[in-house]
């Protein structure tokens, strides 16, 4: 897929976000957040649920007015990008979720292409390609005629990621994308997106598993109570003081073959901890 | 589903339009021969007379007959349309004109303006203005905090459906004798008073809504996945709904103000057509139009020969269609209900 051209080199900030606040009525979510989004990186976004990070994300997309502050997006403020100019820049990945209507998946990631067609509603002979190819690079490409409505979580999952492939956008946002997924289901997406931005695609990810984030993102970005608590390097970021501020529990982090790991300490504590742990361990 | 497959589906339905009005053209207390029907239509399009035919046969064939063909076709076209269209911009199966309200507003401004012709001379766009009320009454008692229930949108539309059922009432009491007898007649939905005048409007209604809604489908596909969805994808949803709704508002009330309320067709055809050629809006929207067509062809036909008198429309659409939503939420309740 490197026919898009608004793929940037790595590293080089394509999104801005500068002293922005956010508030629903007299309840202020945001407080003056400012962060870069380079391109061709993947950046995770953590923080506790009510923390702030999805209307932030709602925001950066659109969704949300503008309130207070300024969203740049390869230096131009985000207001003045029309709803279809801005989707050929970001493309968005929700939670999978099932449809009204039985679409199959090919239909599905077809609409990904919406943004880059003219005025007649018709695919051209580049749109269908670049579907095609979208489903083969998440590893689809055998299910393109079934119902999506049929689908595990898992496969709808992927099916999303390919229509925001079928974009082709610089930057794509993920809203939890493997928060209802088993494991495998987890690690099969995390994998996918982690391929995707290694050849060139940026993407900001809202994720709650910090082992995720030290796993497979570059940078993380911490948020707690509508502020910016670190950013930068993931595995830099995502420490135990920074976690216990997160979550108000001790949690620990260790290595497993030269990989970083976070596990709760309080399974060392005999009231929490399964019987056999406390007899090998003695205490 | 192939562009193979789509097509063949669409032909098919075409046929089935073509077949099912030679059949409604045949059918009724006189008999008309098939080459009679034809002479009687080649003559009065070009004006050679082919063979003959009587004069009483071709008031049968030209003036009464025809003329509810054609208007059937309109009437099925508006409201597959119409339901289509409602479905797929409020991503709810369970919605169409009459379940909406729109069905009653359209009935109420069409019958308030027989009642008070000085003050409102207009009656379709009466009926019209009142229908687009009812349809956003409907969807803005549905919405809370930016969320719009399946069953919370058909309840809303049910209540105002009943309101302005009540002002249909009102109408009723207020009005003279004459007049009705003449909403009566024309709120139990037929096409009995069919003339060339109603045929005219009607097409000239339904026919550029059809063909703005197949220009719009691939936008009703992107509607259907939410608005947040909608709106990362480059579509402005509350625009593209709003000028959706009001095309789709515009050909139901055109045909409500013509043949009154003839409910459930814009339920059971969109469904229908999904099953033939999938949940693309730019072949549903065409299928639908062509399936809506045949059903009321076919349904009129039966409701003129059934019996020696005629039963009104509405009610052969409303006993076959009730039981149908009965069945939707039965076997695909779950879904519906969002589960």
């Amino acid at each position: 897929m490197a026919t898009n051209n608004t793929l940037q080199p790595g590293g080089q900030v394509i999104m801005k976000i500068q002293g922005l606040d956010f508030s629903y009525g007299t309840k202020q979510v945001l407080h003056k957040i400012s962060l870069d989004i380079k391109a061709g990186r993947l950046i995770g976004l953590l923080g506790p649920n009510g923390s702030g990070k999805s209307t932030l994300f709602r925001c950066c997309l659109g969704f949300l007015p503008v309130q207070a502050g300024k969203i740049f997006f390869g230096g131009k403020p985000i207001e003045s990008f029309g709803t279809k100019r801005l989707a050929s820049e970001l493309a968005y990945v929700p939670q999978e979720h099932r449809p009204a209507f039985p679409f199959t998946v090919r239909e599905m990631v077809s609409m990904g292409r919406t943004p880059h067609m003219g005025r007649q509603p018709i695919l051209s002979a580049r749109d269908r390609l670049v579907v095609a190819s979208s489903l083969q690079d998440v590893g689809i490409s055998h299910l393109a005629s079934e119902n999506y409505n049929h689908l595990s979580g898992g496969q709808r999952q992927m099916v999303l990621v390919a229509r925001a492939l079928a974009q082709e956008t610089s930057l794509i946002f993920l809203d939890e994308p493997t928060s209802s997924l088993d494991f495998r289901n987890q690690i099969r997406i995390w994998q996918t997106i982690r391929k995707v931005v290694n050849t060139g695609y940026g993407a900001v990810i809202c994720c709650h598993d910090p082992n995720h984030i030290l796993w497979f993102c570059d940078e993380a970005t911490i948020v707690k109570d509508g502020r910016v608590l670190a950013t930068g390097d993931a595995r830099e970021v995502v420490t135990e003081p920074i976690l216990e501020e997160l979550y108000g529990k001790e949690v620990a982090k260790t290595t497993a073959d030269n990989k970083p790991f976070i596990y709760p300490r309080s399974i060392m504590e005999s009231s929490f901890a399964r019987s056999d742990d406390i007899a090998v361990k003695g205490v | 589903m192939g562009f193979k497959r789509r097509i063949s589906g669409i032909i098919i339905l075409l046929i089935l339009v073509v077949g099912a009005s030679v059949l409604s053209l045949i059918a009724g207390e006189y008999d008309v021969s098939f080459r009679g029907i034809f002479g009687i239509i080649y003559f009065k399009l070009t004006g050679t007379n082919m063979g003959d035919f009587s004069q009483i046969h071709e008031i049968i064939i030209w003036r009464l007959r025809l003329p509810r063909v054609l208007l059937a076709i309109s009437a099925g076209l508006s409201l597959g349309v119409a339901g289509t269209a409602y479905q797929g911009c409020f991503r709810n199966p369970l919605v169409e004109p009459y379940i909406l309200g729109v069905s009653s507003g359209a009935a109420a401004g069409a019958a308030l303006s027989m009642v008070f012709p000085q003050v409102f001379p207009q009656g379709q766009l009466t009926a019209f203005l009142m229908a687009l009320a009812a349809v956003f009454i409907s969807y803005s008692l549905a919405t809370v905090r930016g969320q719009t229930p399946s069953i919370a949108l058909v309840l809303s539309g049910i209540v105002i459906g009943a309101l302005f059922s009540a002002l249909v009432g009102i109408m009723k009491y207020l009005a003279a004798d004459s007049q009705l007898r003449e909403i009566t007649f024309w709120m139990m939905g037929g096409l009995y008073y069919a003339t060339w005048d109603d045929v005219q409007l009607n097409m000239a209604v339904g026919l550029p809504v059809l063909a703005f809604l197949i220009y719009n489908g691939w936008k009703l596909n992107i509607l259907t996945l939410g608005d947040e969805e909608a709106k990362s994808l480059g579509l402005n949803p509350q625009i593209s709904r709003l000028v959706i709704v009001i095309a789709a508002t515009l050909a139901a009330a055109f045909c409500v103000s013509t043949c009154g309320i003839i409910a459930w067709v814009g339920l059971m055809i969109p469904h229908a057509a999904r099953l033939i050629l999938g949940p693309d809006h730019r072949w549903l929207v065409p299928g639908s139009a062509l399936l809506g067509a045949v059903y009321l062809l076919v349904c009129d036909t039966i409701a003129r020969t059934l019996t020696s008198a005629e039963i009104p429309l509405g009610i052969v659409t409303s006993i076959i269609g009730a039981p149908y939503l009965v069945w939707l939420l039965k076997v695909r309740g779950r879904a519906i209900y969002g589960h």
